[in-house]
């Protein structure tokens, strides 16, 4: 009573404390993208947990995790899994942080050429690069077997098709993620730090090995559970290599319970669960290794780090860096394109042996070629579009307003991480094949699916955008007299901007060539990129695979020189990510 | 004429009382300031103002009416209020020219014809010395420049009230200065109430009708400038504006004059006191270091005690002394030297109409605690002579 009387008395809209929220528009936006995301994240994991826990007839089992389990093949995948997801990490952990030692804090030549490393992911996928080892190191044709024959080696030098060889390939393409963390600790950690340790005595070696070390020490385990993480989930490498061995890993394992007979959904369901286990896990302790980063990244800026003077190891040190962007960019891209305009794969290049047959017939003959490019670009333009539109909201929702249920928002949007490709694209399989709403069938489960995979990383780009803008700067548009939507689309969507650009430009290159959720998502008529790429694979169509191959390797070195001219254009009218401008 | 009422005003984050219950009002054309070192809660009684926070308990009424009641859950946001307010940060827009800057609030508050729009945008941009400046971007002007575009911008929607949050805090020293005085100007034009936060003392006495000084979410004390610093209630207040020297003692009995005569190590002090005191209280002295003379010869008089310099250092406009009355450090600021070397010996007279006993440190315990804090104060003083009274 008093409320609406002071509300005539005064003539203005009443609102109560605590009904508040539920009166703001925002509060509507914001539940409709929980309910989304929900759709997307939280109901496909429910639906997989159910299959994993139910039998035939519908009754509670735990058959299928005891298959998974008890059952060898099923084992040995697991456990082969476990395997190169350690090996990967040790190996990329190893030379990551040794390259990233060498070019922050050596003086070694060549710097700058051995920074591109950070780039390798970007150029190309894991997949990609174990189709190049294929044409290099496969035991009977592997261009660097033919030429050790020629030299008159015995035997075969190299056998790609092995638990090394994918150990080897995952760690050559997912290195950069350590060599980034680290190098990111290094560059930011506070040089006074060691000024402080070398000035008490310590001598250099002992100052990197007592200070240096320890105070980067959990940047290189996140980047090793990283690692460990993307490669227990990797689909592409266990698929072109360990497939001809024989060598099966959980996700080759859950792609084949759905796509060969007799279909075993349910023991798929509990392999999914078990990886996506596997997954969390991981990803929980890198989260709570980083948490412990702090205090490495207070520092002084202006102050350089002090380099190691290497003397005349410089030059070796350099060419173990330089090794690493052999084996990882020049070797590999150039067995792709090589293969992709012979006519035969063999070590003695003679002229009669140069074609374009094999664009020709892979881009016109080859019926799937045309309609996976449109699938392929729609998902990235679009996809990326939407996806970005909708991270710049959730950062907006989680971080600028105080709503209830901001921090599940927030928490919804970072679970995707954990879901591995294959995993998710099981979950949202099974969720939307069932009327009323059927997405299978249609190019909106890979929509979803890409959208889902990859809102986490749409997020921290926009959300880093984000916090180094002022809120004072949305908060003078709101006493300016703007509401929310106004000062949302004013002021935070133009500020956000070069962010979402950058994030914008990921996403293309992300969802132009995703295999490891389209392999169980795809129908025909409705291929993308990377499974025509596959198709191919399984035809045993080398040459016209590097095609495809090269053009996607192509389209992604486009963008990103897309990206350096875009983020070039920005920093034209200067800085414009906040209001401190002193 | 009372215009902004703050009533009660109380604000938690979690089991924090940031602001604790308080009250005061600004009249239609007073410039008043909140004045309190960080974590005093002054921000955030500004933005409680401004409408960015919502209060617990209390009531903001502007001319009469509520904008927040927390009693009745009333809360108007801070899109509907039409508070001008300026930031520390400036929070100019950098992807909006000047002119798109200041013509902001107007667009978005629509029903402004655009040539009335481009009339008032041109009308403050010339009040805030900037024409010339309209297409240009925040970017490439100085920090005193984005400040003013900020300033017009507050002032384009013509606002009911004014609230300035460190407004000048990032700027230099001079343009400071400078921007203080204009800001009074420009304020005491409009007729509209100001509220104006600062950690800076100088800046709220020069600038202010009124200063309030916070302290832990509470009011300290509120006053006239001249008053507030002639008459601290509280050690906080005397230390926090200007500087004091602290002395401890006992109230020994009335003096005559309306003055008392109070027991300390200095010796028998005759001070003054906004209340009656009982003989045998505990009570702590705030003697400004400007109102100590020292001189030579023993001056007649009360209140004369004998001391020996530590240090002198030469600020320019007037020395700074550090002498010691047996174990008893005072500092003392004058502007004629003295000239005797390090460790010669003086004689301090402290005028008893300046010689003050602090009305809120009465209580035996507060005296015990507070002549532990005295001594470290001093120490430090000591330490740190180059603490000026900025």
């Amino acid at each position: 009573m008093a409320v609406s009387e002071a509300a005539g008395q005064y003539g203005i809209v009443m609102r109560r404390v605590r009904a508040a929220s539920l009166l703001d528009p925002l509060f509507y936006v914001q539940v409709v993208v929980i309910l989304f995301l929900c759709a997307l994240i939280v109901y496909p994991a429910a639906i997989l947990l159910g299959m994993s826990l139910r039998d035939e007839a519908g009754g509670l089992t735990l058959k299928w995790f005891a298959e998974a389990y008890g059952n060898a093949r099923n084992l040995g995948a697991i456990l082969n899994t476990l395997v190169i997801a350690s090996g990967t990490a040790v190996a990329a952990t190893i030379a990551g942080t040794f390259l990233a030692w060498a070019v922050v804090r050596t003086d070694m030549p060549g710097r700058r050429l051995v920074e591109m490393a950070s780039v390798v992911p970007f150029i190309s996928t894991p997949f990609i690069g174990a189709l190049a080892w294929v044409l290099l190191a496969s035991p009977g044709a592997g261009l660097l077997n033919q030429l050790w024959s020629y030299l008159g080696g015995p035997g075969v030098l190299l056998d790609i098709y092995s638990l090394g060889g994918m150990i080897f390939v995952e760690s050559l393409y997912e290195m950069p993620f350590v060599f980034l963390m680290v190098a990111g600790a290094l560059r930011s950690m506070d040089p006074t730090l060691e000024e402080a340790s070398l000035s008490a005595g310590a001598g250099l070696w002992r100052t990197t090995t007592r200070v240096t070390l320890p105070l980067v020490l959990p940047a290189i385990l996140g980047g090793a559970l990283l690692v460990f993480v993307l490669a227990a989930e990797q689909f592409g490498v266990p698929a072109v290599l360990g497939t001809p061995a024989r060598i099966r890993v959980l996700t080759t394992s859950i792609v084949e319970s759905q796509a060969s007979y007799p279909i075993r959904l349910g023991l798929g369901a509990a392999l999914s669960v078990t990886l996506l286990a596997i997954a969390l896990v991981g990803l929980w302790l890198q989260r709570r290794m980083l948490g412990r980063r702090s205090y490495t990244t207070i520092g002084g800026k202006g102050a350089q780090p002090r380099r190691f003077r290497l003397g005349r190891l410089r030059w070796a040190i350099f060419a173990a860096c330089l090794a690493y962007l052999m084996l990882a960019v020049a070797l590999p891209y150039a067995a792709i394109f090589l293969s992709s305009i012979r006519t035969i794969w063999t070590a003695d290049f003679r002229w009669d042996q140069w074609t374009l047959e094999n664009y020709r017939w892979v881009f016109f003959d080859y019926p799937i070629t045309q309609r996976a490019l449109v699938n392929s670009l729609f998902l990235a333009v679009v996809g990326a579009s939407v996806t970005m539109l909708l991270c710049a909201v959730i950062s907006f929702l989680s971080l600028r307003t105080r709503l209830p249920g901001r921090r599940a928002l927030d928490y919804l949007s970072m679970v995707p991480m954990g879901f591995p490709g294959v995993v998710l694209a099981f979950g949202l399989l099974h969720a939307w094949i069932h009327p009323p709403v059927v997405l299978y069938g249609t190019i909106w489960i890979l929509f979803a699916a890409y959208m889902t995979r990859y809102i986490p990383i749409g997020v921290r780009a926009t959300s880093a955008t984000l916090v180094q803008i002022h809120p004072e700067l949305e908060e003078s548009s709101l006493s300016s007299g703007a509401n929310w939507f106004q000062t949302f689309k004013n002021v935070t969507l133009p500020l956000l901007k070069p962010g979402m650009l950058a994030g914008w430009i990921l996403l293309f290159i992300a969802f132009s060539r995703e295999l490891s959720a389209s392999i169980l998502l795809y129908s025909p008529r409705l291929e993308v990129l990377s499974v025509a790429i596959y198709d191919l694979l399984l035809g045993g169509e080398f040459r016209a695979l590097s095609a495809l191959a090269f053009l996607q390797i192509g389209m992604a070195l486009a963008m990103l020189a897309l990206a350096k001219w875009v983020s070039g254009l920005d920093r034209t009218p200067g800085e414009r990510t906040g209001g401190r401008t002193p | 004429m009372t215009s902004l009422i703050v009533d009660r005003l109380t604000k938690r984050y979690g089991s924090v009382l940031a602001v604790d219950g308080i009250s005061f009002s600004v009249e239609r054309d007073e410039f008043i300031s909140l004045l309190g070192p960080s974590g005093c809660g002054k921000t955030t009684t500004l933005r409680c103002i401004a409408g960015f926070e919502r209060p617990d308990g209390g009531a903001i009424l502007l001319n009469g009416e509520p904008v927040a009641d927390a009693a009745t859950g009333f809360f108007r946001p801070p899109n509907k209020r039409h508070f001008g307010m300026v930031f520390q940060s400036y929070a100019v827009w950098p992807h909006m020219t000047v002119k798109e800057n200041v013509a902001y609030p107007l667009k978005v508050q629509g029903g402004v014809p655009r040539a009335e729009m481009e009339a008032r945008v041109a009308d403050k941009l010339r009040i805030v010395g900037l024409v010339g400046y309209e297409e240009r971007f925040p970017t490439q002007l100085s920090g005193g420049q984005q400040q003013r575009v900020a300033l017009a911008r507050a002032l384009v929607m013509e606002p009911r009230a004014l609230l300035f949050d460190e407004p000048l805090s990032n700027l230099d020293a001079k343009l400071r200065e400078r921007m203080r005085f204009e800001l009074i100007e420009i304020q005491s034009k409009l007729g509209i109430p100001a509220v104006y936060v600062t950690h800076d003392q100088a800046e709220a006495m020069v600038m202010s009708r009124t200063v309030i000084v916070m302290e832990k979410g509470r009011i300290s004390q509120s006053g006239r400038p001249e008053e507030v610093y002639a008459r601290p209630k509280s050690r906080f207040v005397a230390d926090f504006i200007g500087l004091s020297n602290f002395v401890e003692g006992t109230v020994a009995g009335p003096a005559g004059d309306g003055n008392w005569l109070v027991r300390t190590p200095l010796g028998e002090l005759v001070c003054c006191s906004d209340e009656p005191l009982a003989p045998g209280r505990a009570a702590v002295l705030a003697i400004r270091p400007e109102c100590i003379r020292l001189q030579i010869e023993r001056p007649s008089g009360p209140n004369v005690v004998p001391v020996t310099l530590k240090q002198r250092y030469f600020l320019g406009p007037y020395s700074e002394y550090f002498v010691a009355a047996g174990e008893i450090p005072l500092r003392v600021q004058a502007s004629d030297p003295v000239e005797v070397a390090p460790g010669g010996t003086l004689f301090a007279a402290i005028d008893p109409e300046r010689c003050r006993v602090l009305a809120g440190e009465a209580s035996p315990e507060a005296a015990q605690e507070m002549a532990v804090r005295a001594t470290h104060a001093a120490d430090l003083a000591f330490r740190t002579p180059s603490v000026g009274l900025a």
